[in-house]
């Protein structure tokens, strides 16, 4: 589903960014990225959504290349960035609307859709208010209920459990199981450490910009005792 | 006062963004604020010198007591007219009002912090106006120590009256916007009203009430001979000091006003100061135990949470790009009032020639010593109105932190690029429209004539959205704090703006030229004016959104 090969990214006039990254994510997988704070984790989601520019490498999504077809490439996938900056002069209901038309989500569809998660993430009556009124949690649950709206193949997520109450952080769980038990994939940086051992099948961890270790959870924590152990003996090394 | 001290010195850390200059990694972002501090230094020797060569002609034509009459009040007027624009963006700013009314802090000295910026800003304008004007005046007069040791106070009090004054203004329009339910409505509408009523004051003291200047009579002996150059000069000397006399006479207190300037009566400088800082400590008082008040009214309100969902509608990828377009706009009131005085402008233009002759309209009383074609001029007139600032220069700026969703979305750059030029348009078509229609009415002239006023400002429209678009795609800005930044402080929409000489020019042309080169003019420059729009439209339709904002 998504293939990121021996990609480079660093910012102009600095040494800092990600360097040699190469990553698979496969079709069912919930694949947890981890990394201390400036490893540049959001930098490779980032990147890997289309939203930054890479200096090497590639990023095949669905089998496609970012950078040759970004406009296939961004129908397939959604992405929920780390603050959700979202269109503060639109009501709930407009932005969700407004994502849906760009996506080309049919009328029928996105009833059912924004019914369905609205009224999971228990937002409905307030889709009529002015996002600049809404908390940060209830931003985060609208930026994800317009991820999830044109069903993508991958959801990219960027520290998407911050800001949510426990029974949206439950949810938003469910949800992620259900997606990928229906064929999707979802690739999420966290720094929650135990909802990624015990959410994901996938981890990988990212050093000062270069990943360390990545595969099969089981296989990365092997006999340990916690990914939490492995984290922590990864990045004191 | 501490408070106060830390506050300040925030609110001074990041001074014309010199703070983020300095301290900024990104190459582009450090070479794009570059090129913004040379078009400043650029227009900072500009003033200095447009202002010097002005009181150097006073001086020559022997009027130079007009100089300490004229300047400080040219000071103050572009020091209200500065924070007017800029008050309720520095005062009522609501992006760190959480952070500060969660701290042990008082707003009054805050209030007075916010203050102190603006008057900051007002030395630097006084400066700008004063030093080099009474420069010329010092030597010209061969002035006193008094005179020389005053400009200094001088500098520093002047300004302390319209900051204050103008924070008045930030006041009554805050408090009228944040009782109302429809906040950008209520702001746009203050603004026209404040613009058009200027431009109306403006047509009624140039209607005749003012001092009348026959220039034919300058050039030209009582039995029609042509004068040689020192005659002329003279002759519009004697006609400077009677306007000046004048004045003086049907205006006692400007004489008074000038010699606190020049030296005979410094004390009244103390008088200003006095009066300035009372008002001054009295607007920082008043503000203060309102600050955050009238801050929080300002920004959105509770959550109604009645929302019950209906049957939904889709719509084309251009026009939910076009609504989410219509949406930011709208939800500005700085964005819409900046953007919209153009328009406006246009229409109260095309309402005014029913009750003013265009002639007068351009001209006001002054008898010309050459034949000009004002009719010639007034397409390019409301081609510049219609130029003077597209939505489009800020259309990406705008986008702010919210750019990434506009990056992810599965549309090609032509799309977005098209439905913020297509907004731009639609949203002045209205104006244009009805400006024609008005003028069909209002100006009886030739059939070319008409359709240069109906083809020209059409042109001047789409080459200066397809401009905007262009300056804002070189010089995004996505990080800032207020509106106020991008929509009046950007290079972009400084860029921009250069649609509004585009067109000025070649009129100005048009209105001294023979009819016939006039339409010869008018006619080279659609063309031109077509072509430099295809031509750059064609080239933004492959802008690199990528690299924006990464």
């Amino acid at each position: 589903m998504l293939v990121i090969r021996d990609l480079d990214k660093i910012y102009k006039g600095t040494t800092k960014g990600v360097t040699g990254i190469t990553l698979h994510v496969e079709k069912g997988d919930i694949y947890a990225f981890i990394g201390h704070n400036g490893a540049g984790k959001t930098t490779l989601l980032k990147a890997i959504t289309g939203i930054h520019e890479f200096d090497r490498g590639a990023v095949i999504i669905d089998g496609l290349d970012i950078t040759k077809q970004p406009e296939e490439v961004k129908r397939r996938i959604a992405y929920v960035p780390d603050n959700p900056d979202i269109y503060e002069f639109m009501t709930g209901i407009q932005y969700l609307n407004f994502i849906a038309d760009i996506y080309g989500v049919s009328a029928a569809e996105r009833e059912a859709r924004i019914a369905e998660y609205a009224g999971k993430f228990e937002i409905t009556d307030s889709l009529g208010d002015l996002v600049s009124g809404y908390s940060h949690g209830m931003k985060q649950k609208l930026v994800l209920i317009s991820a999830l709206l044109h069903a993508p193949k991958l959801l990219i997520m960027d520290e998407p459990f911050v800001g949510l109450d426990p029974k949206a952080s439950f949810l938003l769980k469910e949800i992620m199981r259900e997606m990928t038990a229906a064929g999707g994939a979802i690739f999420f940086s966290t720094h929650v450490l135990d909802v990624a051992e015990k959410l994901c099948n996938k981890v990988a961890i990212i050093k000062e910009g270069r990943l360390v270790t990545s595969g099969l959870m089981s296989d990365v924590v092997k006999d340990r005792s916690s990914l939490e152990a492995i984290f922590m003996e990864t990045v004191e090394a | 006062m501490s408070t106060f001290v830390a506050v300040f010195k925030a609110e001074m850390l990041n001074f014309l963004g010199l703070n983020v200059y300095r301290h900024t990694k990104d190459p582009s972002e450090r070479k794009r604020r570059k090129i913004l501090y040379i078009v400043f230094f650029i227009l900072f020797l500009v003033a200095v010198a447009y202002l010097a060569g002005s009181a150097y002609a006073f001086h020559l034509y022997g009027i130079e007591r007009v100089i300490p009459m004229l300047y400080p009040c040219l000071a103050m007027v572009i020091s209200l007219f500065v924070e007017i624009l800029l008050s309720r963006g520095n005062l009522y700013r609501a992006g760190d009002r959480e952070l500060l009314s969660s701290m042990p802090v008082k707003s009054t000295p805050v209030a007075a912090a916010r203050l102190a910026k603006m008057y900051i800003r007002g030395v630097i304008i006084s400066a700008v106006v004063l030093i080099p004007t009474f420069l010329i005046y010092g030597l010209a007069v061969h002035a006193g120590v008094l005179f020389w040791i005053m400009i200094v106070p001088e500098i520093l009090v002047l300004p302390l009256l319209p900051v204050a004054l103008a924070a008045w203004v930030g006041i009554a329009v805050s408090a009228l916007i944040a009782r109302t339910r429809h906040k950008v409505l209520v702001e746009v509408l203050v603004a026209v009203i404040v613009v058009v009523g200027m431009l109306a004051l403006s047509m009624y003291f140039s209607g005749g009430r003012g001092v009348s200047v026959n220039l034919t009579g300058l050039t030209q002996s009582e039995d029609g001979g042509k004068l040689s150059r020192k005659e002329m000069n003279d002759r519009v000397a004697e006609q400077a000091v009677a306007a000046i006399e004048r004045i003086e006479t049907k205006m006692p207190f400007v004489k008074t006003w000038a010699s606190f300037f020049n030296g005979e009566k410094p004390v009244g400088i103390l008088l200003i100061a006095a009066l300035g800082l009372a008002v001054f400590a009295l607007t920082a008082l008043v503000i203060g135990r309102n600050l955050f008040v009238i801050s929080a009214k300002l920004t959105p309100q509770a959550l109604h949470r009645d929302y019950k969902l209906t049957e939904l509608r889709s719509r084309s990828v251009t026009e939910a790009l076009v609504r989410k377009e219509a949406g930011r706009y709208f939800s500005s009131g700085l964005y819409v009032s900046n953007t919209i005085i153009g328009p406006v402008i246009a229409v109260a233009i095309s309402i005014a020639l029913a009750f003013v002759d265009i002639e007068k309209l351009l001209g006001s009383n002054v008898k010309l010593p050459f034949a000009m074609h004002p009719t010639s001029f007034l397409p390019f007139l409301l081609a510049a109105v219609f130029s003077m600032m597209t939505l489009t220069a800020v259309s990406i700026s705008a986008e702010g932190k919210t750019w990434w969703i506009t990056k992810t979305l599965p549309v090609s750059v032509g799309d977005i690029i098209n439905a913020k030029i297509l907004f731009n348009i639609l949203v002045f078509a209205p104006f244009y429209v009805l400006s024609e229609i008005i003028l069909l009415f209002t100006v009886r002239t030739t059939v070319l004539q008409r359709l240069w006023i109906l083809i020209v400002p059409l042109v001047y429209l789409v080459f200066a959205t397809v401009w905007g678009m262009c300056t804002n795609l070189r010089f995004p800005k996505f990080r800032w704090e207020t509106e106020a930044e991008v929509v009046k402080q950007s290079a972009s929409v400084a860029l921009g703006m250069l649609a509004l000489v585009f067109a000025i020019l070649p009129g100005v042309g048009a209105l001294m030229l023979p009819e016939l080169f006039g339409n010869l003019l008018t006619a080279a420059t659609v063309v031109a004016v077509v072509v430099a729009a295809v031509l750059l439209y064609r080239r933004i339709q492959s802008a690199d959104l990528l690299r924006l904002g990464a």
